[in-house]
């Protein structure tokens, strides 16, 4: 391209540019409303795949269930997210290791528990995870296995489950000899039978192996195997394939996982879910099989094989077999007994993935429900990966701290606690989480009137209240009485405190509970409000070949109770059978009024309902239809208690729905998790736009908004909690500010806190939940990129001066700028120590700032408030006292900086002069008053400036000293000390003298070189002028 | 020029030193002041079409740069007006990948050249600095003994 192509098309008119886009809000519009995640990675959360790079053993791929896939360069020391822009749900991540630049991901686990997320495909990368294309079997939904072939990288094989809640035809094993581009199904067995493993034989690898699984979940009910199941062999490279049976059970079977012995592919393991699951051994490629084993299998084999079928061999020895299974387990007999591996006693159970270094089997990376462990040493001891925030939140709430608290319960994680924010340091760590319940965590949240208990629950409504501070726990599950049909609850059963009623807690079974003595006791305070189906009623059945009682399939059960906000006796309950149920008299009469909504197929769960924030009529509610495969969008609001609905799924919206909230102070601004994200409409549901920043497609199963701080705190089931800061910039947005080209929008208080120390060194190896940025959010909407010409955002004063220009930023939507709420650093003198304390401004005094955003054409303007720290207890006199001195002391190192600077030139500029006199006048008059000036300025500027080299050679002086006074008056947000201000003084004074000693040396003295100097013929020697800087007093 | 030298005050030195490998590669790259795509072929570079994309929701041309010494820059142009909007340079630094993004923006015409006054960096995603430009003069006359190594 040449220059003049360059310019001219430099010189389009913006008019071309500015073309309107309708005035509908879009993710970019959202711009810098971003999401931070908070963690937690002490817990981490299921991992379902991992691999390595055979040759570099550093770099590690980890495919997680619910929050992407993740890369080590470091042998699992860090991880980075590397698919961020792509399905969450992750089956199977393989690295091609003819080419490791080359990596495959198979999305949607196939570890297919009962709230498992559903993938889209395959996507390959060939820059090592960098960039990824969709290579398309889009339909599968799980992909349990990629397998690439060795030494032949564009012939791989994906081994799909298919769908798990409904039939389809894409599923089974597809083969490309193209490198993904075209896919054909070469082993197929029917729409209700998928792939569950596969793997090739490493020398001769035409020969394959692969494992077919007949699985169906239903909302109510999980069967694992069928006819359909089998283990298959191809001998001609996946073309065609034989169902291997000789030796193995007869009747249906189940999961199957193969192993193939690396160091001799003629030996074959295979876990087979049966009546009497057990592990078999093949020594002649699969032909013929026998148990490895007698009596009854040992535990780890045939403990829930949807979950955990998985047998790993090692790499060098094909006698050592490890399975992960609900604990990792170890054979060194080729199967014949098993035993536990020690996992150290601090591993996480429920084992998902096991990669072995093949260059090193003593490395072992393990994938769990609690993130990724690695050992050194075959699994005698483990180090947990704590910077991998992949955890699966049910749920969330907050609590009025400053600052506020949050509490989430956690797949297989139990419950935790949280700061929203880091008081000391930038940054919410591990250690600031607090575990607050067991098991698999769903709600959690404190008692409104007393902040030492909090409530939580696990599984099927173990509901428990915790006491903070002894530790105690009581369990306060209501059971029933003499002579009642067995209580009923969900595997995440609703529970929940009153809005109105601080005294009041809400449980869900097939009843609304309600207790108002912490759960000591329970009332009813409804009939069964479900449909009490008995054909959904078959727990203790469900399983299929392996019985799975673990309350998952409780059905039949109250799943959301939504007490209004507004109206004690208004209670809302929805079921996970279909209904609909509002009180408008406190629990006395309930209504079904599902029958209203229309549009939604019967017994379609009802995933979350919403009360009105501003009327009392009005609720919203989510339906999720995808446990029947109906992965369509279902939301509805109603503004006469469930007499009517409209539909809100307006343009933009998708994904199967877990929740919606209405904002607490604009009506029309809703907010909805889907499995894809966390989706946002200013219209009341007209049109919506997922907010990307910060947060990918992670299925978002609950949120809420923090009344007094206005953040809208998240429950990913992937990522953790994350939380977009301060909504207030939303609820002022609309589609006549959205055509605007500019315009300032309104942010919550800047709180003036001083900020904390913290001293400690915890390196790499731990995640960092990102503290809010500091700082007064400046806000503003920008209709396109600002591209040409000056864009400026300055801070002004009451007095409409400007205290400080910010960089603006410069993308499209909403521009979210940090202010520190500072003026400038003050100047120093130049001198070896870097003076570190000088190195911020002082803050500005509290109150209300103008905010100005000027480009070439266009000036808009705006307000900022900053505010005393609510925690501080600082009267105002003393933040006043504390500010006149802060300002004395930064006039001061501004003067001081003139005086050293000053005084270093006037001594070099003489010495110069001296050293270039003549040598007749080098005796002279002017010699002498030349050598008398730098001698001067010379020991006046080292009685203001530490020239030694710093650090540990300090000799500190008036700078040093002033510096070190104002950052210490600085670091307190109150009174400065009687000593502070008397030192203050102190340096005052001596400032004054060195004033006084520079006026005499600025003056006759220098005047006495010039006159002579222009007598010589010579310009005279310029004093340096002093700049304007706030605060100095100074003026020559 | 051929040679590289920096100071770097914030490891504590106020001397000069030679700076080799692939930071001296980027450094010269940068000296190349007409940019990567004014006379390509001449200077024996190669540039693919990526694709067509948006940044935060504008439209850009994504375009790879493979330079005649081996090192690559993506840019993104403008949908509209053919302006650079961001380029990304990657470099192995320590035997991790550095990526370091460039946003750019504020131009203005500087003697019939577009030149971009404010310019955000991050470095694997993290701002690590935000550049203001106050004032742009070309074919200024400089002192050569400037570019001389300073022991």
């Amino acid at each position: 391209m040449k220059r003049a192509l360059v310019v001219a098309a430099l010189c389009v008119p913006a008019g071309l540019a500015a073309q309107a886009p309708p005035p509908v809000l879009d993710s970019a519009a959202i711009g810098d409303v971003r999401a931070r995640a908070l963690g937690p990675a002490v817990t981490s959360g299921r991992i379902a795949a991992i691999d390595g790079v055979a040759d570099n053993p550093r770099v590690l791929y980890v495919g997680s269930a619910g929050g992407g896939v993740w890369k080590s360069s470091n042998g699992g020391a860090t991880f980075t997210p590397i698919f961020d822009e792509y399905p969450m749900s992750i089956g199977a991540v393989t690295v091609d290791q003819n080419k490791p630049e080359t990596v495959w991901v198979g999305t949607g686990e196939a570890w297919t528990r009962n709230s498992v997320s559903i993938g889209k495909g395959v996507y390959k990368s060939t820059d090592a995870g960098r960039n990824w294309t969709a290579m398309g079997l889009t339909d599968t939904e799980h992909i349990a296995a990629i397998a690439v072939r060795p030494r032949r990288s564009d012939t791989v094989y994906t081994c799909a489950v298919g769908h798990l809640w409904n039939s389809n035809d894409e599923r089974g094993v597809f083969k490309t000899t193209d490198g993904g581009k075209t896919w054909k199904k070469v082993l197929f067995v029917n729409a209700d039978t998928g792939c569950a493993d596969i793997e090739i034989d490493p020398q001769e690898p035409d020969v394959m192996y692969a494992a077919m699984w007949q699985v169906r979940r239903l909302p109510y009910f999980f069967t694992s195997g069928g006819p359909g199941s089998g283990l298959y062999k191809s001998t001609d490279g996946g073309e065609h394939w034989k169902k291997m049976t000789t030796g193995l059970p007869d009747g249906d079977l189940g999961r199957i996982a193969i192993a193939i012995a690396p160091s001799r592919p003629g030996t074959l393991y295979a876990l087979v879910e049966s009546r009497d699951t057990r592990l078999y051994r093949s020594d002649d490629a699969g032909e013929s099989w026998k148990p490895t084993g007698e009596g009854k299998a040992p535990l780890g084999i045939r403990v829930r094989p949807f979950y955990f079928a998985n047998i790993v061999v090692d790499p060098t020895d094909h006698t050592r077999l490890y399975n992960p299974s609900l604990f990792l387990s170890l054979s060194t007999n080729g199967g014949r007994s098993f035993e536990a591996v020690s996992l150290g006693g601090g591993v996480h159970g429920d084992l998902h993935a096991l990669w072995i270094n093949p260059k090193d089997p003593y490395t072992l990376v393990l994938g769990t429900d609690g993130g990724v462990y690695v050992s050194r040493d075959r699994g005698t001891s483990w180090t947990h990966a704590a910077t991998l925030p992949v955890a699966q939140l049910y749920h969330v709430a907050y609590d009025m701290q400053r600052p506020y608290r949050v509490y989430a319960g956690l797949q297989d994680n139990g419950s935790w606690s949280a700061p929203s924010r880091a008081i000391a340091g930038t940054s919410v760590r591990n250690g600031d989480w607090t575990n607050i319940g067991v098991g698999d965590g769903f709600n959690a949240f404190p008692d409104p009137r007393d902040p030492s208990i909090v409530y939580s629950e696990y599984q099927g409504a173990q509901v428990r209240r915790y006491h903070l501070q002894t530790g105690e726990i009581k369990d306060i599950r209501p059971r029933a009485g003499a002579g009642e049909p067995p209580l009923r609850f969900n595997w995440n059963a609703a529970f929940t405190p009153s809005a109105l009623d601080p005294s009041a807690l809400y449980l869900g079974g097939q009843y609304v509970f309600r207790s108002r003595d912490r759960g000591d006791s329970w009332q009813r305070l409804s009939p069964d409000l479900t449909t009490n189906d008995p054909e959904k009623q078959r727990q203790r059945e469900s399983g299929g070949l392996t019985k799975d009682n673990s309350t998952a399939e409780n059905h039949c059960t109250i799943v959301t109770i939504a007490p209004s906000p507004l109206d004690s006796q208004v209670i809302w309950a929805g079921t996970d059978d279909g209904n609909v149920q509002i009180t408008r008299d406190g629990g006395k009469t309930w209504t079904n009024v599902v029958a209203n909504v229309g549009g939604v197929p019967t017994h379609t769960w009802v995933s979350g309902i919403e009360p009105g924030r501003h009327q009392k009529g009005t609720a919203f509610v989510t339906f999720d239809g995808h446990r029947t495969g109906d992965m369509k969008t279902y939301l509805y609001a109603t503004d006469d208690f469930g007499r009517t609905w409209r539909p809100l799924t307006g343009a933009g919206l998708e994904g199967y729905l877990h929740v919606v909230r209405q904002d607490l102070v604009s009506p029309s601004l809703l907010f909805a998790g889907s499995e894809g994200g966390l989706f946002v409409s200013l219209d009341a549901g007209a049109h919506w736009a997922r907010l990307t920043g910060g947060l990918p497609a992670v299925p978002v199963y609950d949120m809420t908004i923090h009344p007094r701080d206005h953040d809208l705190i998240l429950a990913t089931h992937g990522r953790g909690v994350q939380i977009v800061d301060d909504l207030t910039p939303l609820r002022h947005m609309t589609a006549e500010m959205l055509a605007k080209n500019a315009a300032i929008l309104p942010s919550r208080p800047a709180v003036q806190s001083i900020p904390a120390t913290l001293q400690d060194f915890p390196g790499d190896a731990e995640f960092a939940g990102a503290n809010p940025p500091e700082g007064a959010v400046i806000t503003y909407y920008l209709k396109q990129r600002h591209l040409f010409g000056k864009l400026t955002l300055d801070v002004l004063d009451a007095g409409g001066k400007v205290v400080k220009s910010l960089p603006a930023g410069t993308r499209q939507g909403i521009n979210r700028v940090y202010w520190n709420m500072r003026l400038d650093a003050p100047k120093s003198a130049a001198a070896p120590g870097l003076g570190a304390r000088a190195l911020v401004g002082p803050m500005v005094a509290e109150g209300r700032y103008t905010v100005r955003l000027t480009s070439d054409d266009d000036v808009v303007t705006g307000t900022v408030d900053l505010m005393a720290d609510p925690l501080a207890p600082h009267p105002a006199a003393d933040r006043q006292l504390r500010q006149t001195l802060v300002m004395q002391l930064y006039g001061m190192q501004n003067d001081l900086a003139y005086l050293g600077d000053a005084t270093a030139s006037l001594r070099d500029e003489a010495n110069a002069r001296g050293a270039a006199l003549k040598d007749k006048a080098a005796q002279g008059d002017l010699r002498r008053a030349l050598d008398t000036l730098a001698g001067d300025a010379d020991k006046l500027n080292d009685s203001l400036v530490d020239r030694s080299g710093g650090l540990l050679e300090a000799d500190p002086k008036l700078r040093e000293r002033a510096i070190d006074l104002y950052g210490a008056v600085m670091s307190y947000g109150g009174r400065p000390t009687v000593s502070q201000q008397d030192f203050g003084a102190v340096l005052a004074g001596e400032l004054k003298a060195a004033r006084g000693r520079f006026a005499e040396l600025s003056g006759p003295t220098l005047q006495r070189v010039n006159d002579l100097l222009t007598k010589a013929g010579e310009t005279p020697i310029a004093l340096p002028s002093a700049p304007a800087r706030p605060g100095s007093d100074l003026r020559p | 020029g051929t040679n590289v030298w920096v100071i770097n005050p914030m490891m504590g030195s106020d001397t000069a030193q030679e700076m080799t490998g692939p930071q001296a590669d980027m450094a010269k790259s940068q000296a190349d002041f007409d940019g990567d795509l004014v006379d390509y072929k001449t200077k024996g570079t190669t540039i693919d079409l990526i694709g067509q994309e948006t940044i935060d929701g504008t439209k850009v041309y994504h375009l790879k740069v493979t330079r005649k010494n081996g090192t690559t820059r993506e840019l993104f142009l403008d949908a509209d007006t053919g302006i650079d909007v961001r380029t990304i340079s990657t470099m192995e630094q320590n035997g991790q990948q550095a990526t370091i993004t460039s946003d750019l923006s504020n131009y203005q015409n500087v003697d019939g050249v577009m030149v971009p006054f404010s310019v955000k960096q991050s470095l694997n995603g993290t701002p690590i600095a935000q550049m203001t430009i106050d004032k742009v003069e070309f074919n200024v006359p400089i002192e050569t003994s400037l570019f001389k190594l300073k022991q």
